[in-house]
């Protein structure tokens, strides 16, 4: 399913071995999760793209595991913090980890609800600024969002330092579309123009979760976020 | 701690000319005669400061070069692995270790600025300024009434029956345990629980009014809630002593102390284990984010 290579956390070499042991299958697992997310928002870009009004369903369906997935982590994090009682950067990454799975499980649910708008205008309006934009829109957010992950997977802490200014473009291009939205807004009626306004909304949220996760792995590498420095 | 004496004792308790100095034959200088205890803390300066202090067991140097220092109204945690010197640099801070025929040290303990290994320092007068608890709980073989009265007795208390009285309800209330023992004052010591025997030990410290307490592993033949009954005790304590805790219990470390200090063993050139000081710092840095990497990998377990 991945083409994301995760790097072993250096928790290499641990006496606890079942605890060093459990800590990689987190990080592993949430890779592993944040590759399904990514998978469906690229999915539910593409369904937005080509009007595929009837795979809506699978972008919702495809939402189910994820949620499972989620919810399995969200245990395996609480049982480890209560008992084994984690300190320094075992703690920092557990706790990280945990915002890790907020920030995902969101990122899937905008993925649906990008996909919801689509189904409630009956298909996107055919207009070829508004398509580039948009293609261009999902291009980037995507592209934000797999920094996170890459940013998991590798704990890179530089990910994290340049994600603020990596994000502009998303935002860029948001703004982009809102504009051409707005000059639009009397061929494309209120609720084309909503629902576009909602899309549009929705993909950039999915990149400011890519930034934050990236920021997460650098507070759980150097123990401040990139701000503080 | 209910009981009819609202006011805790402790440094407020000790009168001025019960005053903090060591009687030392060479005089440190000049400093203003201290009213109490705690007008004799410098603004920033800690009741015991370790320089550039090594212990020796015979040619054996088990601790080298330790500079800490100890503040007042602080718990300080002494953490690291067995062999480290933790328990040695303790028991240097209150020369327990005289106690030993081949132990001597190096450098400095400095107490309110004075050194306690300084020619005519008396160990015992140390001992009852810095006070100690062990890992066993081990009160005398008296009554619980006899266990404070006693050491204080020898430590030179000189007050009337009552007076005695009062120290010994007091100590009690202190230790959080007059409410326990009030009725049978008269009972053996060694007729209490593991926890309260060893509240009965704190007692017994505090009655000779230190401003330090040493702590050698003082929850570790107990049970957890007996250990959590130490662990609150040791809080409240804080506010008239400086206390200083080794433990092997790195939650307990956590939970407890406001500075920790990390102990590691460097193997030398002859072979020899010398513990040595890491890192001091804030429990709550320490623990998140440890300066040093040996930190890192002891209290997260990779240590090797």
């Amino acid at each position: 399913m991945s083409d994301i290579e995760v790097t072993a956390l250096p928790s290499e070499g641990h006496i606890r071995k079942t605890f060093g042991e459990q800590l990689e299958e987190i990080h592993v697992r949430l890779v592993e999760l944040g590759d399904m997310v990514l998978a469906n928002i690229r999915y539910a870009g593409d369904v937005v793209l080509e009007n595929k009004l009837d795979e809506v369903s699978d972008v919702r369906a495809a939402d189910d595991p994820i949620n499972a997935r989620h919810d399995e982590l969200d245990d395996q994090i609480f049982q480890m913090l209560a008992l084994q009682q984690p300190v320094a950067s075992d703690l920092r990454f557990l706790l990280v980890s945990h915002r890790m799975l907020y920030e995902m499980e969101r990122s899937g649910d905008l993925a649906v609800n990008v996909v919801k708008q689509l189904a409630r205008i009956d298909g996107i309006p055919a207009d070829p600024t508004l398509h580039s934009i948009l293609a261009k829109l999902i291009e980037a957010s995507a592209a934000m969002f797999q920094r996170g992950i890459e940013a998991i997977a590798t704990m890179d802490p530089d990910i994290g330092r340049g994600a603020d200014a990596e994000d502009e473009v998303t935002d860029r291009i948001t703004s982009e579309l809102f504009a051409a939205v707005t000059a639009r807004q009397e061929d494309l009626g209120l609720e084309s123009s909503v629902a576009l306004f909602y899309i549009g909304r929705f993909l950039e949220r999915i990149a400011d979760h890519g930034v934050n996760m990236a920021q997460n792995i650098t507070f759980a590498v150097d123990a401040h976020f990139p701000e503080d420095q | 701690m209910t009981s009819e004496t609202p006011e805790k004792i402790g440094v407020d308790t000790v009168t001025s000319d019960e005053s903090v100095e060591i009687p030392t034959e060479d005089q440190a200088p000049a400093e203003p005669e201290p009213e109490t205890v705690e007008d004799a803390q410098p603004a920033t300066g800690g009741v015991i400061e370790t320089v550039d202090m090594d212990v020796f067991y015979g040619d054996f140097k088990a601790v080298a070069e330790v500079d800490m220092n100890f503040e007042f109204n602080e718990i300080s945690a002494l953490i690291g692995p067995s062999g480290c010197g933790k328990s040695t640099v303790l028991r240097s801070l209150n020369r327990m270790n005289d106690l030993i025929p081949s132990a001597h040290v190096e450098g400095e303990v400095r107490y309110h600025g004075a050194n306690i290994y300084g020619q005519g320092v008396d160990p015992v007068e140390i001992r009852r300024r810095i006070g100690m608890v062990f890992q066993k709980p081990n009160p005398f073989p008296k009554s619980i009434f006899d266990n404070i009265a006693w050491g204080a007795k020898i430590n030179g208390f000189k007050g009337s029956k009552a007076e005695l009285g009062n120290l010994v309800e007091q100590a009690l209330t202190q230790a959080a345990l007059w409410d326990e023992v009030k009725d049978k004052l008269k009972e053996s010591g060694l007729s209490l629980s593991g926890g309260q025997q060893q509240r009965l030990c704190i007692a017994r410290a505090i009655a000779t009014e230190p401003d330090v307490i040493l702590m050698d592993e003082p929850c570790s033949a107990l049970d957890p809630i007996a250990t959590l009954r130490i662990e609150e005790l040791m809080i409240e304590l804080k506010e008239n002593y400086s206390i200083i805790i080794v433990t092997h219990n790195m939650q307990q470390a956590a939970r407890v102390s406001d500075k920790t200090a990390f102990f590691n063993v460097a193997l030398d050139t002859k072979g020899q284990r010398t513990g040595y000081l890491v890192e001091f710092s804030p429990t709550d840095e320490l623990f998140t984010s440890p300066r040093e990497k040996a930190t890192e990998d002891y209290i997260t377990g990779r240590f090797g």
